[in-house]
């Protein structure tokens, strides 16, 4: 820990001031800043959804915590330690790590068993003793019983939900203290949707396991999560406990994402103009005002802020960990 | 209206062939639509409803058995020429794909493609293709552009000016709005939206997503095991489903903000049948946590409600006082 910055003892993951950009593809073109300066602290048994549309750098972040990402700038600390870099740190490390992907069919190897899909990782990780044992309770406990009926099926043999749970029992039998979740249930029925996320949860309870999903979709953290963050090209712009960012949204972003999902009918229908913002373009001032309803109104005008909007950054003010905060020269008026 | 809808489906089977025997994936439909107005289709993958989409317009493999009738603005698909058929297609109509970078030809200018679309089923002026780019919010310099050089909403807009270019009466939008972004999707709802009041077009919005039928559709019916399960107006279905299914799929999607729904999710038990092996009885018995004995044995039809005169179920427990709209 270096000596000019603090953390917090009991956090469980800590991400200060990451950035991380991609180089450009041909000479002469820009920088792609993917991640653009994101705090976030994640406390053990918590779990966090991370919400924005698709090039927002959700998933840049993601697998910049996992270590799969170098960092431009910034530092993320997992354990109050930065995540190692050497061989045998990273493998301790990738064991307390894990994480599931979007879609089981392309996560499955299908010439695998279910047995050895999840036994994998135990023998990566040197822990054979039994493996049987361990195996079969942690496809019951994803809900895949009697285990036995599912041990020598191949992929291609389970229905979606059936497959997912697979993929989550292979992250589960490591034992891991935070688990990634990338959209784990876009891909999935509808009627299977609800059964997995009440897995992962009664797994966050029952482990005291930290779950940082991904996700686009806002009735999910209504479903599962105790905080949101919600991301805007590269950074996050209002981060609060699911019940105040969800029915006291700050951010003329969040408010907008909101007014759209149909299942929230308190708010007027803001669709917002043009396509997902492009990361190798981030505007001037504040990062949302070419899409931001207030400038566009003429609100900003009205209050007086417009100038703020047009050249000035704003900033995450400081906080405790449970508090709703919001990016927006709206709120500091 | 309803006596000369544009769309009537009676007693439709489809049956696919494969190597393990005929696979019934649409087992008994009947709809109808009314000029003007958007009928929503909600089910899971397996339920048959692309199959039902496809078969609309006989786009079905030739080995495929189709019995029953589809008639279209009267006249009965199932029994067309192929002459008259390609007539049918695109010009009375057509068909909005879901995935659109698979649908549009990757090596093929977008103008051209619109166009071949005016130029197969009506024979038209190149100026028609800037209207329809006009029409779904395209720029006319996208013409020329190739489809990666859209973004995904951009090339759903394309797919939209291709299914209107032949000015049809019916527009089958299978999972228009799938694959995109939250905003995005929002944004090719608006437009569906708009171009359909415009035109007084008719539509057949098919989805795996109750939650966005509320604000777009007429009337929803629910799909399940190739049957229609329930039908109803949109607004009364999605806020009090009687049939135990749609119950189930309207709660896996939580209302934000109902303290119910709050660390609850919802789910259903259980996987989607397969058509290939159905269960006896009532095809949702298996994952139903109403189910009586008889539903094992005996399949009930879809019927009318007692307590309301445009809703359809197939239940046993349809006309429960307790299970009545909420």
């Amino acid at each position: 820990m270096s000596s000019n910055q603090q953390y917090s003892g009991n956090a469980l993951l800590e991400l200060r001031d990451v950035h991380v950009a991609y180089p450009a593809r041909r000479r002469g073109g820009s920088v792609a800043r993917a991640v653009d300066g994101v705090q976030l602290t994640l406390q053990p048994g918590e779990i966090v959804a991370l919400v924005g549309e698709s090039g927002c750098g959700k998933t840049t972040l993601a697998r910049a915590i996992l270590g799969l990402q170098q960092l431009s700038k910034g530092t993320i600390q997992f354990d109050g330690e930065s995540i190692p870099t050497d061989a045998a740190g990273k493998k301790l490390f990738r064991r307390q790590v894990q994480i599931v992907f979007q879609d089981p069919t392309a996560s499955l190897n299908p010439r695998q068993s279910v047995y050895e899909i999840v036994a994998e990782g135990l023998r990566i990780h040197g822990n054979s003793e039994n493996e049987h044992k361990i195996v079969s309770a942690a496809l019951e406990r994803c809900g895949l019983h009697p285990a036995e009926r599912y041990l020598l099926r191949y992929p291609h043999e389970l229905s979606g939900g059936q497959r997912q749970r697979v993929v989550i029992a292979g992250a589960m039998v490591l034992e891991p203290r935070l688990l990634i979740a990338d959209e784990p249930v876009s891909s999935l029925d509808a009627s299977v949707r609800g059964e997995i996320l009440k897995l992962l949860q009664d797994l966050a309870r029952d482990k005291n396991m930290a779950v940082l999903v991904v996700t686009h979709d806002l009735g999910l953290p209504w479903n599962i999560a105790d905080r949101i963050a919600v991301m805007y090209l590269g950074r996050i712009v209002e981060i609060g406990t699911t019940e105040d960012v969800l029915a006291r949204p700050k951010h003329p972003y969040t408010r907008a994402l909101l007014s759209v999902v149909h299942e929230h009918l308190q708010l007027e229908q803001q669709i917002l103009k043009g396509d997902t913002p492009d990361p190798t373009s981030i505007s001037h001032g504040c990062r949302f005002n070419p899409r931001c309803p207030m400038v566009q109104s003429g609100e900003a005008e009205r209050l007086g802020i417009l100038q703020k909007c047009l050249n000035d950054d704003p900033v995450l003010p400081n906080k405790q960990n449970n508090d709703h905060i919001a990016a927006c020269h709206a709120l500091n008026i | 209206m309803i006596d000369s809808p544009v769309l009537k489906v009676r007693d439709l089977y489809v049956t696919y062939q494969s190597s393990f025997g005929p696979v019934p994936a649409v087992r008994g439909v009947d709809l109808d639509i009314a000029l003007g107005e958007t009928l929503g289709l909600a089910g899971e993958s397996g339920c048959g409803k692309s199959t039902l989409a496809m078969a609309l317009l006989r786009l079905v493999p030739p080995t495929t058995q189709i019995s029953g009738s589809i008639l279209l603005d009267g006249q009965n698909v199932l029994t067309m020429k192929p002459g008259q058929l390609r007539l049918v297609r695109w010009a009375q109509a057509s068909i909005v794909f879901q995935g659109a970078q698979h649908v549009l030809n990757p090596v093929q200018q977008i103008g051209v493609q619109i166009d071949e679309a005016i130029q197969l089923h009506h024979g038209s002026t190149s100026s028609t293709v800037r209207e329809m780019l006009a029409l779904v919010g395209l720029s006319d310099t996208r013409a020329d552009d190739y489809p990666h050089e859209l973004s995904g909403g951009q090339k759903q807009r394309v797919m939209i000016a291709m299914a209107l270019s032949c000015n049809p009466l019916l527009i089958i939008a299978d999972e228009p709005t799938t694959a995109l972004d939250v905003m995005v999707q929002a944004q090719i709802l608006q437009l569906l939206d708009n171009i359909k009041r415009e035109r007084g077009l008719s539509m057949l919005f098919i989805t795996h997503d109750l939650s966005v039928l509320s604000h777009n559709t007429d009337r929803v019916a629910v799909m399940y095991a190739g049957r229609i399960v329930e039908v109803g107006p949109a607004e009364e279905l999605l806020r009090g489903s009687i049939h135990p299914y749609s119950r189930a799929l309207a709660e896996s999607f939580p209302i934000i903000g109902d303290p119910m729904s709050r660390h609850k999710p919802k789910g259903l038990a259980g996987d989607p049948p397969d058509p290939n092996s159905l269960p006896s009885g009532c095809p949702f018995h298996p994952r139903c946590n109403v189910a009586i004995d008889s539903c094992k044995s005996i399949d009930i039809k879809l019927s009318a409600v007692a307590k309301s005169v445009d809703r359809q179920v197939a239940c046993v427990h349809a006309n429960d006082e307790s299970r009545s709209v909420k």
